[in-house]
């Protein structure tokens, strides 16, 4: 076992960065896997093996693993945050939730249609801020290895892209809710019998949504790089 | 067909007894643990064991903790409360498996394993 000379880590580094990688957990585990393998043999072993090593990652694999990684980092967000939904409804929390809901449901009836389409942009916005702030948070989780490896492509964490995947499908249903009326050529929306329920159910989830987003982003921003 | 087509069924049992016994581990010392205990009769591809290892993290079964070591940062993993529970009921499969095809490929013999 020895320590990797510059030229060498230079080299190492080269050949991972020409792959055009840009998640940062991909990225750190090829290149210490890349290293770990190469300490353990001499200098004069050491093309010899990063050939080899190019040879067990090459281009095509780097870039299905990280596509899977990406995947499974969505799969794994979204399960939490359905376990954390889930692990809340316990029988007093369900009661204290439906009572809230139900009080909720008599000032919504009393307020204006206006008022209504301004709550909800109010967990729209607390997402939105959220999301700035765990972009910061990864952004300076990353900043070590994007300074070791030095890549043309920007990397970042694939939790991150993940992260930012759920926020705009907020966004996304609020786009809706405001322009498929129009489409259909309803052009008091607001004042609509419909936009009472309409409007109560989605305020109910992005509340929902943001708080077990907030909860699964604490909960991997222990051990990831987010 | 080789041993290592074999292996590949049961390389999620084999990363989580390997965990299970050690209290973190990192991707490559997962291949070079599995080479020593086989004396290099088993070698784990690359190829599988990180996806192997990212499908593991995603069910839930495996946490992992950035570390520094030596300039670079490492990725360790160990095992979730569940992926403890998980090594058992994985171990009991493979066992039954085991003695399922000792009985089809020789079914003289009485068999006794412990894995």
């Amino acid at each position: 076992m020895r320590t990797l000379t510059q030229t060498e880590l230079e080299q190492v580094k080269k050949a991972i960065t020409a792959k055009g990688l840009s998640s940062a957990e991909i990225l750190l585990e090829i290149y210490d896997h890349y290293v770990s393998h190469l300490e353990r043999f001499g200098e004069g072993d050491f093309e010899g093996q990063l050939k080899e090593l190019e040879e067990k990652f090459p281009y095509s694999y780097c870039h299905s693993l990280q596509a899977k990684f990406a995947k499974a980092s969505k799969k794994e967000i979204f399960g939490l945050q359905w376990t954390i939904f889930k692990t809340y409804f316990t029988w007093p929390r369900f009661f204290a939730t439906a009572f809230f809901l139900a009080f909720m449901l008599v000032v919504w009836d009393t307020i204006d249609n206006r008022t209504k389409g301004l709550t909800l942009l109010v967990p729209v916005v607390f997402s939105m801020l959220l999301t700035g702030w765990i972009f910061y948070k990864s952004y300076r989780k990353v900043k070590d290895i994007k300074g070791t490896l030095k890549s043309q492509t920007t990397i970042k964490s694939s939790y991150l892209d993940a992260i930012l995947g759920q926020f705009s499908l907020l966004t996304s249903s609020l786009n809706l809710l405001i322009f498929v009326p129009k489409i259909f050529g309803t052009r008091n929306f607001f004042d609509s019998p419909y936009f009472l329920a309409i409007s109560f159910f989605l305020l109910f989830g992005y509340v929902a949504y943001t708080l077990t987003l907030f909860e699964a982003w604490k909960i991997k921003s222990k051990t990831a790089l987010i | 067909m080789s041993s290592n087509a074999l292996l590949k069924g049961s390389l999620q049992t084999i990363i989580l007894k390997l965990l299970e016994e050690n209290e973190k581990m990192y991707g490559y010392e997962i291949t070079q643990r599995v080479k020593e205990l086989t004396a290099g009769e088993f070698k784990i591809t690359e190829g599988a064991l990180y996806p192997a290892l990212h499908k593991l993290e995603a069910e839930g079964l495996l946490s992992t903790e950035i570390q520094q070591v030596d300039n670079r940062v490492r990725k360790y993993y160990s095992l979730t409360r569940s992926g403890k529970t998980e090594v058992s009921s994985k171990l009991a499969e493979l066992r039954a498996f085991v003695e399922n095809m000792q009985r089809i490929v020789n079914p003289g013999l009485k068999p006794d394993f412990n894995i």
